[in-house]
C-alpha cells in the first residue's frame, strides 16, 4: 500500500561539479519521502550526506 | 552527458521504469544537462510534477549553443523552475523565455551554524605559510578555473602591495589553471606573498586566518564562498555578477566591482584594508544578512512550500484524492 508521504525524486547528472548538494544538508520533512538519483560518480564529500538524507537509486 | 552511449540510454530507460514503479510525485532535477535527460523521461513516465533547478547563467552557451529551442521545447513539460537568485530568474524569463509564473527564487542554503566569527586559526598556520603575526591575509576560495578570475586578482595585487607591503594572499582551491597562475604570480614578483594551498576541507580554519575574502569571478550562479565568508564574519570584495550581489550587497555586506577590472578590484581591496571600521561593519552586517537569508533551514522551508504548492495544484488538476499529511507549520 502506498504511504501518505509526497514522493520526491532528486536527480542530478553530475554530482562531481554541482547540483543538488545543498539539498543534502538537511533531511526533508516527515511528509516528504525523497530519493536521490544520479548518473555519474558521487563526490566523496557528499556520499555520507546522500546516504543519510536520501534513498540512493542509481549509480 | 553522452547521448551516443548505449549505457546512458539504458540508464534513462531504467530511470523511467523506476519513476513509474516508485510512483514518484515530484521529479526535481538540477542544471541543464540533468534536466535535458530527466524532464522528458519524467514526462513520458507521467510523473505528476516536474521541477527544474537552474543554478545560474549558462555561460558556456556561445556560438551555435546560444539558442534555446531545446530548452523551450522541454520547458513545456516543466511545471516549476527554481532559480538560485533574482538575476537567475531574470535570465530564465528574458533569455530563455520562460513564464515568470513558473519561476520561484530559492537561494541555496548552507549550514552556517558551524561558522564561528571568533574561531582562531590553528596554532602555527601563519608560520607554516611564512606569514608574519600581523600580516593581513586575503583569502580567495574557488576552483582555479577561468570562470573564477584569479588572474585578475593577481593583476590587482601589485597595486595593493604598493600601499600595503605586508599583505598576503591565500588561494584555496584546485584546478586546471594552477600552473599558469603560479607562473603569473612569479612573473609579477608576488611569489613571496601568494600561497596556493589546493583543495581544503578545513575552510573554517582558513577563514579564521583571513582578514577578508575576495571573489573575482566572471560569472556565478549563487556563490557559496561569500556566504561562508560572511557567516564567519569576514567581509567580501566581489565582482557584481549574476547572483553574487544577492549575497555581497555593495556598501552593506561587502564591496562589489565590475568583472575583469584589476584597477577597480585593487581600489576596493585597498579601501577595505585601509578602513578597519568599514571592514568590521560590513562583516557584522554581512553575517546577519546571510544568517537571515542563506541558511539551510531557509532553503529547505522554501523548497517544502514549493513542493506543497505544486502538489496542491496537481491534486486539483488531476482530482487526485490521495492525502498528504503535511505539518501545519510548513504551510505558513
Amino acid at each position: 500500500m502506498r504511504d501518505e508521504r509526497l514522493s520526491v525524486m532528486m536527480f542530478t547528472h553530475s554530482t562531481v561539479r554541482a547540483g543538488a548538494e545543498e539539498y543534502m544538508l538537511m533531511p526533508p520533512a516527515d511528509w516528504i519521502g525523497a530519493t536521490f538519483a544520479h548518473t555519474s560518480p558521487v563526490h566523496p564529500n557528499w556520499r555520507s550526506a546522500i546516504d543519510r538524507t536520501f534513498r540512493p537509486m542509481l549509480s | 552527458m553522452d547521448l551516443t552511449s548505449l549505457k546512458q540510454w539504458l540508464t534513462m530507460l531504467r530511470f523511467g521504469k523506476d519513476l513509474r514503479q516508485r510512483q514518484i510525485d515530484i521529479l526535481h532535477s538540477h542544471m541543464f544537462f540533468s534536466s535535458l535527460l530527466a524532464t522528458p523521461v519524467g514526462w513520458c513516465s507521467r510523473t505528476p510534477i516536474i521541477i527544474e533547478g537552474a543554478h545560474g547563467r549558462e555561460a558556456w552557451r556561445k556560438g551555435w549553443k546560444d539558442h534555446y529551442f531545446v530548452d523551450r521545447c522541454i520547458g513545456r513539460m516543466v511545471d516549476f523552475y527554481v532559480a538560485v537568485s533574482a538575476a537567475n530568474a531574470q535570465y530564465l524569463t528574458t533569455v530563455k523565455g520562460f513564464s515568470s509564473d513558473k519561476i520561484t527564487v530559492i537561494h541555496p542554503g548552507s549550514d552556517l551554524r558551524s561558522f564561528d566569527p571568533d574561531r582562531q586559526a590553528p596554532p602555527g598556520l601563519r608560520e607554516a605559510l611564512g606569514f608574519g603575526h600581523a600580516d593581513p591575509v586575503i583569502l580567495v576560495m574557488g576552483r582555479l578555473e577561468p570562470q573564477k578570475g584569479h588572474h585578475i586578482l593577481l593583476d590587482a595585487m601589485p597595486a595593493v602591495r604598493r600601499q600595503f607591503p605586508n599583505v598576503r594572499l591565500v588561494c584555496a582551491g584546485e584546478g586546471a589553471l594552477r600552473g599558469e597562475l603560479e607562473a603569473q604570480a612569479r612573473s609579477l614578483g608576488l611569489d613571496d606573498m601568494v600561497r596556493f594551498i589546493g583543495y581544503r576541507s578545513d575552510i573554517r580554519d582558513w577563514l579564521a586566518l583571513a582578514t577578508f575574502t575576495v571573489l573575482p569571478s566572471y560569472w556565478e550562479g549563487l556563490p557559496i564562498a561569500p556566504i561562508e565568508s560572511l557567516a564567519a564574519q569576514r567581509t567580501v570584495v566581489a565582482t557584481a555578477v549574476d547572483g553574487t550581489p544577492d549575497v555581497v550587497v555593495d556598501g552593506k555586506t561587502g564591496l562589489t566591482v565590475p568583472p575583469g577590472d584589476p584597477v577597480a578590484l585593487a581600489e576596493a581591496i585597498c579601501r577595505v584594508m585601509s578602513n578597519e571600521d568599514l571592514r568590521l561593519n560590513l562583516a557584522r552586517r554581512g553575517r546577519q544578512w546571510v544568517i537571515e537569508n542563506f541558511s539551510a533551514e531557509n532553503m529547505v522551508s522554501k523548497t517544502e512550500r514549493l513542493y506543497w504548492k505544486a502538489w496542491q495544484r496537481c491534486a486539483r488538476k488531476t482530482q487526485n484524492a490521495r492525502r498528504i499529511l503535511m505539518p501545519s507549520e510548513a504551510m505558513k
